[in-house]
């Protein structure tokens, strides 16, 4: 396949960025985008210019590292997959693609196509987490969990992280995250004790790190690798007004 | 410590309203209350087709009661000044947090209702101030409106104005307007306030637009194909 990509390319997190464009030639059907990039990174570097910088990890979409917004979607076109499960087979021989990073004033970006995701990290710091620490693990049945409370708590907790839900967002909203994080300890008894002050602390640091407001498009569950559904939010914000109007701290 | 309590307790709340989530709640409670607003009013509007004695009689008996009439007209203008404001507020800060836009834009799911309140919802109060300078304030005169004193005639104002076709064109255009802003609203409302999982969202948050939208073109149309008279 031989293709044309207009690529975001920035110095550093002080410059201004542009689109380049390069043209790759013989890539493989079979190959993953991020492998395509790969090929484009060598063929950079053997004519001596400065490679295109991307996060990965894992590549078997797991990790939440991977980030690129492919004309204009991010992972790209598939649906409930990361930019590394994404094969060259679901673009066409000559196609022209857009390669940027995720655009929020919260997540900066540092170079190219990496940006800086620790504000996620800081909304999990202020109440992510139970606090209470309860030992080694007990007896699997001796803590009863409803089988559908359990299987609520475990998709919400499929979500990496990745912020996929804020790059799609018209308003760079980070409430599909939020939500998932709350909404999985909410539905697990360990939860319970921190569940008021939790809600209340994550979203009050989701609002100082300079996210937008949620207007309810649902762009954010379109392009969720996990397909965590926007449902969540519904939950969120009932959880969040019950612990400001309620909560004892 | 009591005194305490007493004191946070209205910095919580306004905690609250200055939050994303609170932001969203203050915009689905004022939203809900024009919505019944709209509901109220196409009844009112429907009268039209019972007859002149009875739209004129609700009439006089609104206005014969000033705590309904004025009560009912300050939450309106109340929860419609909110509405906007917040609106201002929260679509200011949503631009602001991607203060560098994508080179290639797409929208997966998004639906076009929903990308342009602030625009639809601009139309409608432009147009809900032409309106008011019709039906209440009398400044856009259609013929009708000659009353004597302690009688009112809305029955006639209305067929008098509907008459005019740019009156009536108007009046319809706002209604598509409208609805394509309450579609988007209706669902929001819904989502905002924590049944983002009722199953019937969808159908109502179509079917309750088309009921009011639809409704409140009825008078034209009649008036127009002479149905009423």
């Amino acid at each position: 396949m031989n293709l044309t990509l207009h690529v975001w390319r920035q110095k550093n997190a002080q410059a201004d960025g542009r689109l380049e464009t390069y043209n790759v030639a013989d890539i493989s059907p079979d190959s993953s985008f991020l492998e395509m990039l790969d090929e484009l990174n060598e063929q950079l570097l053997t004519s001596g210019q400065e490679p295109v910088a991307f996060d990965s990890d894992c590549r078997e979409g797991i990790c939440g590292m991977c980030s690129l917004v492919i004309n204009g979607v991010p992972h790209g076109p598939d649906r409930g997959a990361t930019v590394c499960q994404l094969h060259m087979r679901k673009f066409t021989d000559g196609d022209a693609i857009w390669i940027e990073p995720w655009r929020a004033k919260a997540f900066p970006v540092l170079k190219d196509l990496i940006c800086d995701r620790t504000s996620f990290d800081r909304i999990i710091q202020a109440g992510g987490y139970v606090s209470v620490n309860t030992g080694s693990a007990q007896d699997a049945n001796a803590l009863p969990i409803a089988k559908p409370a359990a299987d609520k708590a475990f998709e919400a907790a499929t979500c990496i992280g990745c912020g996929a839900c804020v790059a799609a967002c018209k308003n760079a909203s980070a409430m599909l995250f939020v939500s998932a994080k709350v909404v999985h300890l909410a539905e697990l008894p360990q939860g319970q004790a921190e569940r008021q002050k939790r809600a209340k602390d994550m979203v009050q640091q989701m609002d100082t790190e300079g996210f937008g407001n949620c207007t309810n498009q649902y762009e954010c569950e379109a392009v969720c690798p996990k397909e965590i559904p926007a449902d969540f939010i519904a939950t969120l914000n009932r959880e969040y007004v019950r612990a400001g109007v309620t909560a004892s701290e | 410590m009591r005194g305490l309590n007493r004191q946070k307790r209205p910095n919580r709340l306004l905690q609250l309203a200055g939050s994303s989530i609170g932001g969203k709640w203050i915009m689905a409670l004022t939203g809900a209350f024009l919505l019944f607003f709209l509901l109220m009013h196409l009844y009112a509007n429907l009268l039209v087709f019972a007859g002149p004695e009875q739209l004129n009689g609700y009439a006089i008996g609104l206005r014969a009661n000033p705590l309904i009439i004025w009560g009912g007209r300050g939450a309106v203008l109340v929860a419609f000044v909110v509405h906007i404001a917040y609106a201002i507020k929260l679509t200011g800060e949503n631009r602001e947090a991607r203060p560098v836009s994508y080179q290639h834009e797409a929208t997966v799911q998004a639906s076009w209702g929903s990308r342009y309140m602030l625009l639809t919802g601009g139309l409608i109060a432009a147009y809900v101030v032409f309106h008011l300078l019709h039906f209440t304030f009398h400044v856009v005169d259609t013929g009708g409106m000659d009353w004597e004193a302690g009688t009112i005639d809305p029955y006639s104002m209305v067929l008098a104005g509907f008459k005019h076709p740019l009156i009536s064109l108007s009046y319809l255009a706002a209604q598509v307007v409208l609805f394509f802003h309450l579609h988007h609203a209706v669902g929001s409302m819904f989502q905002t306030v924590g049944l983002g999982a009722l199953r019937a969202k969808k159908a109502v948050s179509l079917a309750l637009p088309a009921l009011i939208c639809g409704g409140y073109s009825l008078v034209p149309l009649a008036i127009w194909f002479g149905v009423v008279k």
